[in-house]
């Protein structure tokens, strides 16, 4: 990959992550328990839906996400190989699912 | 035929002892040397420590193997020689020289245990 | 083997790229502030100290390294204990079908990783006449800890906290005691008659209510077979102890005879030794741990679970067993062993056999018959010259000029009889030309390195 490389690759984790961040956001389903902090390309959300069906959903869609941590947040990642339809994709997903 | 020194005390284990008073200085033999093969590194115990006869006090590591040093006396660990850090290739150049601890012994009786010269000869051929 | 000492670094030229990256389009809003200029206490600033190289260069470098080293792939590699047979390169082609799968998923969408967990555990138990496995441990010293804290587990949870010593035979391999100290059991040793055999008579004494248990090797480290394994199990189990089993030796067994049926209550397995899977020089490896009925509740459960020790390499294993199937299988610990005797008893007249038994899937020279001054690592490197690998050198311990050769089942009666051949030249070699050994390897990249002055002032960064 080299040093170019290497930015451009996490260049693009960061924009995907961030649009998907602030899609997930506006479907009103998320609220954001660490706005302001910095993140690359993982981030956690916390769920104001039902994470049983919001997983299943994703899964019929064949998504894997909205995994979730001990603490009761569901989590996201964006690498450089997500496209941004395929983010659109999965934000249409989650607003047309009965949550 | 390895190398023997006389005046001084051997264990079985192929390392040897100097008496000076109540301090023992103790090192390899030759024939431990030979045996190990170039040393590329000695573990030392720190001044200060506790040792045990028998019980294992450091080790000699080389490309071959890594062998356990045994202490042949109890005591405290009065010295050890700093130079085998940097230069571990002593205790093969000279193994009765580049001593590796000095122990201030508890029990100098444990000394009658060790080997004389002929004696340790007979196992060091 | 060719010689080539280029690092990739040195292929480096400043804008060479061999990647291609898509364009993206969603910068704009969500650019990257480490394009940005301000100063920052998370992003990085200063340049990633990588090569910048083309593909070609990459798959060149790659390639030529390899070229460098002398693999199961490249030509016969008879190292005692390691068990190097060939590896099926359907095995790849299974695993490849089973790519993108995460430990995470949810456990219905990856029902057939799971069916090949559980037919491993099946598959193995019954190979090994074990109750159940767990497939957690990545390598065999891991699963010889694994099995040690179980063994120390069953006693402590009986409310037995003397047995603080395990006894490992003088014969074994050196992970045995290294794993049962890490352990935090103290180690007893048990002698070795002189046939290569635990010497039943020298065990008796050392049994006694502080004993965890034996760890032992069958065939041992010598490939000979423990005859006295049952009346060394009943006096183990007598004592309140139990059996460990060390895997590694279990290719000649396959089919022919179980540690479960020996007595044994924990061991084992490597599966990149017996089962196939690739030899990693350090890994990935798989040291699949089985249990005797009593031990199972030991286990835990569930008996699996995401991030389940090396997934890829069990696979390979479960390909390898689906693959020879039931008959095959039991065909090659007998062929393993047919092919170790063939070559003993060709070369028995030029090499010091110490103990001239029959043998199970390897066996010890203890060095050339002439004493001319020629050593196990001269015959080792010369080896080289004609396209072997070496057999294990000076392990074990037991014989000074020990070389161990393990031909394991895969090999051709041409590549036996041309090994044979090469060692019969190399003990003529070494009456009539010992220097030519003493200096050997002659024909490959790299000769005799000096591993003193390595070890001593090693050079182990570079600096750009």
């Amino acid at each position: 990959m080299g040093p170019e490389g290497m930015k451009k690759l996490n260049s693009l984790c960061y924009e995907g992550a961030h649009y998907l961040k602030e899609q997930l956001l506006a479907t009103g389903r998320f609220s954001d328990p660490f706005e302001g902090y910095p993140f690359l390309k993982e981030f956690a959300l916390t769920p104001m839906c039902d994470v049983a069906k919001l997983q299943q959903a994703l899964l019929d869609a064949g998504f894997f996400g909205a995994l979730q941590t001990p603490e009761g947040y569901v989590t996201f990642c964006v690498t450089e190989r997500r496209t941004r339809e395929e983010i659109d994709s999965l934000i249409k997903v989650i607003k047309e699912a009965a949550l | 035929m390895s190398k023997i020194i006389e005046g001084l005390l051997y264990s079985e284990s192929h390392e040897w002892v100097k008496v000076e008073g109540d301090l023992a200085v103790i090192g390899v033999t030759d024939f431990a040397q030979a045996e190990m093969g170039d040393i590329t590194y000695v573990d030392l115990p720190a001044a200060g420590d506790a040792v045990e006869a028998g019980e294992e006090f450091g080790a000699l590591e080389s490309v071959k193997a890594s062998s356990e040093l045994f202490c042949p006396v109890s005591g405290t660990v009065e010295e050890v020689n700093e130079d085998l850090e940097g230069a571990p290739e002593k205790v093969n150049e000279d193994p009765y020289g580049a001593w590796i601890i000095k122990v201030r012994m508890s029990d100098p009786s444990e000394l009658d245990a060790l080997m004389g010269p002929a004696a340790y000869g007979e196992i060091a051929k | 083997m060719k010689y080539y000492d280029k690092l990739v670094f040195e292929l480096s030229r400043p804008g060479r790229t061999g990647y291609s990256l898509p364009a993206g389009s969603l910068s704009g809003n969500y650019s990257a502030p480490w394009e940005a200029s301000e100063p920052s206490a998370v992003w990085r600033k200063s340049t990633l100290p990588l090569p910048e190289v083309s593909e070609p260069d990459v798959v060149r470098h790659y390639t030529n390294l390899s070229q460098m080293n002398f693999g199961v792939d490249t030509g016969f590699y008879p190292l005692g204990s390691c068990t190097m047979k060939y590896n099926p390169k359907i095995n790849e082609e299974v695993v490849s079908a089973f790519n993108g799968l995460h430990p995470l998923q949810p456990a219905s969408t990856v029902r057939g990783a799971r069916q090949v967990l559980d037919f491993m555990d099946k598959a193995l138990a019954e190979i090994t006449g074990m109750s159940h496995f767990t497939f957690l441990p990545c390598a065999g010293a891991h699963g010889e800890l694994t099995g040690l804290m179980l063994m120390k587990e069953y006693h402590m949870s009986r409310g037995d906290s003397a047995r603080t010593k395990v006894i490992v035979p003088d014969s074994a391999h050196g992970t045995n005691p290294a794993s049962a100290a890490v352990c935090g059991f103290d180690i007893v040793v048990v002698k070795s008659r002189e046939d290569g055999l635990v010497d039943v008579d020298d065990l008796r004494p050392l049994l006694g209510p502080d004993i965890a248990g034996i760890m032992m090797t069958n065939p041992n480290t010598l490939g000979l077979f423990e005859r006295d394994i049952k009346e060394i199990a009943s006096l183990v189990h007598g004592c309140g102890g139990l059996l460990y089993y060390d895997g590694a030796n279990m290719n000649p067994l396959l089919g022919v005879v179980r540690p479960g049926d020996m007595g044994f209550d924990i061991m084992h397995l490597n599966l990149h030794k017996t089962f196939s899977t690739p030899h990693g020089g350090g890994g990935p490896g798989s040291g699949p741990v089985g249990v005797a009925e009593h031990l199972v509740p030991l286990l835990g459960r569930p008996r699996t679970s995401g991030f389940h020790g090396n997934f890829g390499v069990i696979l390979r294993a479960c390909a390898y067993i689906l693959t020879l199937g039931r008959e095959n299988l039991l065909m090659a610990g007998k062929l393993a062993t047919l092919a170790a005797n063939y070559i003993k008893e060709s070369l028995k007249d030029s090499f010091k056999l110490p103990i001239p038994s029959v043998c199970k899937h390897e066996f010890v020279f203890d060095g050339l018959a002439a004493d001319n001054g020629v050593t196990t690592l001269d015959v080792a490197k010369r080896l080289l010259d004609y396209g072997f690998h070496a057999p294990t050198i000076y392990f074990p311990l037991l014989f000074h000029q020990a070389l161990m050769i393990e031909p394991t089942e895969t090999e051709s009666l041409e590549t036996l009889d041309a090994f044979i051949d090469v060692m019969h030249t190399i003990a003529r070699e070494a009456a009539e030309d010992p220097e030519l050994l003493h200096s050997a390897p002659h024909n490959t990249p790299v000769g005799r390195p000096d591993e003193t002055a390595a070890a001593r002032q090693p050079v182990l960064k570079y600096t750009f």
